[in-house]
């Protein structure tokens, strides 16, 4: 039987095991490893921007919320963080787009969203979260 | 290599930063448009890898003007960006762009990338060594051009650079040649220099 027309395609995975195993693969720049490194930059810097990302877009501030959603979209997409990509991508293309109520309605899952791939990431973290 | 690399975003600096370490390259780091084109102007790395959105100068002006700086074969610019789309890669080729990495570059990709920019490069400093040599003709001292053809050395030299010639003649080939011309044809040669020589008074 073929899925009805209207099914919600279905949520990807938090994290792309592929490209978390070709991170592992990569040396870090000290003595960790890469991966712990990435989570921690990740850990610290996605909420304040976040948080900017918000500001942005109560301001209506079209091309920086699309350049600062890129941004992180393509932070995320190193780290394999494949479920928070989307939505800031969600986001950069309604700021080009200008599209405020779109933007609104996406933004308001982005916490929940945030929260899921960092406690997923921080699972993955051999350091202990600060 | 030594690549210049050029990324605003800390999570893809790193991952790329990782990828290059490991395949043995040695890099230097700018974390927006502007300052790469400062580093880039102080230091000019013949490999560049640059995203494509930055804040200040973006990538696409990057290119242009190291193109700009070094012509079409000097540098080779990969440009990093996470989607591409037909209209985008144009913009990238008119821009000067030689080649594209999607984020989250891979390693694989990127060897792939980086081994055909060493053998590009490679190639353009051959031609551009070849280029440095003229071809002369040992006799008549005319020079072939690109096109295969034997010039006149000054049509050569002006099509290549704009000069223009004035012409004399040396005090070597005025003793070896026009000295002999004039006296056989009873002209008595001034000294070099010296303006028009006169016909010798005929002996009574």
């Amino acid at each position: 039987m073929e899925p009805a027309a209207n099914t919600p395609s279905p949520r990807p995975s938090i994290l792309d095991a592929e490209q978390l195993d070709q991170l592992r693969e990569l040396p870090g720049s000290g003595d960790g490893t890469l991966l712990d490194e990435l989570i921690e930059i990740v850990v610290r810097d996605v909420p304040p921007d976040l948080a900017r990302l918000r500001v942005m877009v109560q301001q209506r501030a079209a091309a920086e919320v699309a350049q600062l959603a890129h941004r992180v979209a393509g932070s995320a997409a190193s780290l394999g963080a494949i479920s928070l990509r989307l939505v800031l991508h969600e986001i950069e293309q309604a700021g080009r787009k200008s599209d405020w109520p779109a933007a609104d309605k996406i933004l308001a899952t982005l916490d929940q969203e945030w929260a899921g791939t960092r406690a997923a990431l921080l699972k993955l973290s051999s350091r202990p979260p600060s | 290599m030594r690549i210049l690399i050029i990324e605003d975003d800390p999570v893809a600096s790193a991952v790329l930063q990782a990828s290059l370490r490991s395949l043995g390259h040695e890099f230097t780091v700018a974390v927006n448009g502007d300052e790469g084109w400062t580093r880039f102007s102080a230091d000019p790395r013949r490999v560049v890898i640059s995203d494509w959105m930055l804040p200040g100068i973006d990538g696409l002006e990057l290119c242009r003007r190291i193109r700009r700086r070094g012509g079409d074969y000097t540098y080779f610019i990969l440009l990093s960006s996470q989607t591409t789309s037909p209209d985008n890669l144009d913009q990238a080729t008119a821009a000067g762009v030689d080649d594209f990495l999607t984020k989250p570059a891979k390693p694989a990709e990127l060897k792939a990338r980086l081994h055909v920019a060493d053998r590009i490069l490679h190639y353009a400093t051959q031609v551009q060594q070849l280029e440095s040599f003229i071809p002369i003709c040992s006799y008549c001292k005319k020079v072939r051009d690109d096109k295969n053809y034997w010039n006149q050395i000054e049509s050569y030299i002006n099509s290549r650079t704009g000069s223009s010639f004035s012409h004399g003649v040396c005090p070597d080939c005025y003793t070896d040649v026009l000295v002999p011309q004039m006296k056989a044809i009873g002209v008595v040669p001034p000294a070099y220099g010296q303006g028009r020589g006169s016909v010798p008074k005929q002996e009574a």
